[in-house]
């Protein structure tokens, strides 16, 4: 990244500025952290929508009504065609699911883009009409850099996850539904009832603002099985585990859902997460 | 007088005819065309999006960067919108030959400092990051052969590249 003075530009680029409009996603990440799920969902996704979202619109509502326009690109500057990508399919599942038209572009395109606005600069005489060097602008842009956010105390230091960047820059001024746009539309797309969807919405002030009056939500216990992986539990105790949760769910009350992932679509997937009170158990570092 | 002419003159039953079919022509057009408005209307057939409103800050954003002078038009002023290392939102942000530029007027220590905002995009451990970016380079740009096509001596970089793809 560079500053120039606008005449330093006027006189480089005289009047070819090509603008590219409305919001656009700019990752400055490398694949690496782009093809796992985890941080494209948990770090990128999330920190994405409390910039753009919590920003732009204080005032998103308990279900996610919003005045954000949908980001109209997502560039990945250095992921070269599939890199972006997970294995499972949730990346462009969430992108899509959330931003139905977003355009994505790659690094490909980035490169194609940068060698389009080489040329000769102008000079002084004529603000700069001689030349023949380019430069596209931005209307509104978004740069999300990992490395940036790890520099500062509370990615590097306090949280770990980019996403921490994102949400601190708001915390007084941001929705307290902000994150509710996102995940109405994956989860809608997923094909979750609204009723389902409406749990969220515990507070009963906030109810009865809205005019509806909810019963309170079953408790779902999903306990996510990795046995049949290479990190898992070890069989009796998984078997012990599992006994003791139907154990206790049977004294509560509540709904005990064992759950292997790679057993449904995505759809299914999403489909329990939004039923369940709580989800847990993944035997790995992760 | 010719048979053609004579054939073709409408009577006053053709006339009417006209008439009718025409009037349900527009009966038939307006009534499907305006349940398909209900349609996209109607929210629950529109699963993705709550109501939208036009965003209030685009205009005054915007317009406060026109106002300053002709070359404005072409060329308004950078302006960070809001920002935390890693995260920052622009306005009007340029890029030329794969770098982002902030053209502006203001002092560089009224923007948030350079290091918190952008990196290399690189990640030093990461071997394959660097030559894909080049292949892909090399292939778009000079139609090289593809990686499994003889006489390719960047095969071992695709082959990484395939490797993290897997």
């Amino acid at each position: 990244m560079e500053f120039w003075t606008r005449q330093q530009a006027i006189t480089f680029f005289g009047k070819r500025i090509y603008p590219i409009e409305k919001m656009t996603i700019l990752v400055n990440d490398p694949p690496q952290f782009l093809d796992h799920y985890y941080h494209f969902a948990a770090e990128l996704w999330l920190g994405m929508w409390r910039m753009i979202g919590g920003h732009l619109d204080p005032k998103i509502g308990p279900r996610g009504e919003t005045s954000v326009e949908d980001p109209v690109r997502i560039i990945f500057a250095h992921s070269a065609r599939g890199q972006w990508r997970d294995k499972i399919g949730y990346n462009q599942y969430f992108v899509h699911a959330t931003f139905p038209s977003i355009g994505i572009e790659t690094a490909e395109d980035w490169f194609g883009r940068a060698l389009m606005t080489q040329g000769s600069p102008g000079d002084e005489e004529d603000n700069g009409e001689g030349g023949s060097a380019k430069a596209w602008r931005f209307d509104r842009v978004l740069l999300v850099d990992r490395s940036a956010a790890f520099r500062a105390p509370t990615t590097g230091h306090y949280t770990h996850r980019t996403a921490g960047s994102a949400f601190i820059s708001n915390r007084d001024t941001a929705s307290p539904y902000w994150w509710e746009t996102v995940r109405r539309r994956v989860l809608r797309f997923a094909g979750v009832p609204n009723v389902t969807l409406d749990y969220a919405i515990g507070d009963p002030i906030v109810q009865k603002q809205l005019e509806i009056n909810l019963p309170l939500p079953p408790i779902v216990i999903s306990y996510i099985s990795r046995q049949g992986w290479r990190r898992r539990l070890v069989e009796e105790d998984h078997a012990l585990l599992l006994l003791s949760l139907q154990d206790l769910c049977r004294k509560k009350g509540w709904e005990l859902v064992l759950f292997h992932p790679e057993k449904y679509t995505l759809d299914e997937q999403l489909q329990i997460a939004a039923r369940s009170t709580v989800g847990f158990l993944r035997l790995n570092s992760r | 007088m010719s048979l053609g002419s004579r054939y073709c003159r409408p009577t006053r039953r053709d006339l009417f005819v006209a008439c009718v079919s025409a009037f349900c022509a527009l009966l038939w057009f307006q009534t499907s065309q305006s349940h398909q408005f209900r349609g996209r209307r109607d929210e629950d057939n529109w699963p993705h999006h709550g109501s939208t409103r036009q965003n209030p800050l685009d205009t005054s954003r915007i317009a406060g960067g026109l106002a300053g002078g002709a070359m404005s038009m072409f060329m308004p002023s950078t302006t960070v919108f809001a920002h935390h290392a890693g995260w920052t939102l622009f306005e009007n942000l340029y890029m030329h030959n794969g770098s982002l530029l902030v053209i502006s007027d203001e002092d560089v220590s009224s923007f948030p400092e350079r290091r918190l905002m952008t990196s290399t995009g690189r990640h030093p451990p990461n071997l394959c990051n660097l030559p894909s970016i080049l292949l892909i380079y090399k292939h778009v740009l000079a139609g090289l052969p593809a990686a499994d096509e003889p006489g390719n001596s960047e095969g071992t970089f695709s082959q990484l590249i395939m490797w993290r793809n897997t």
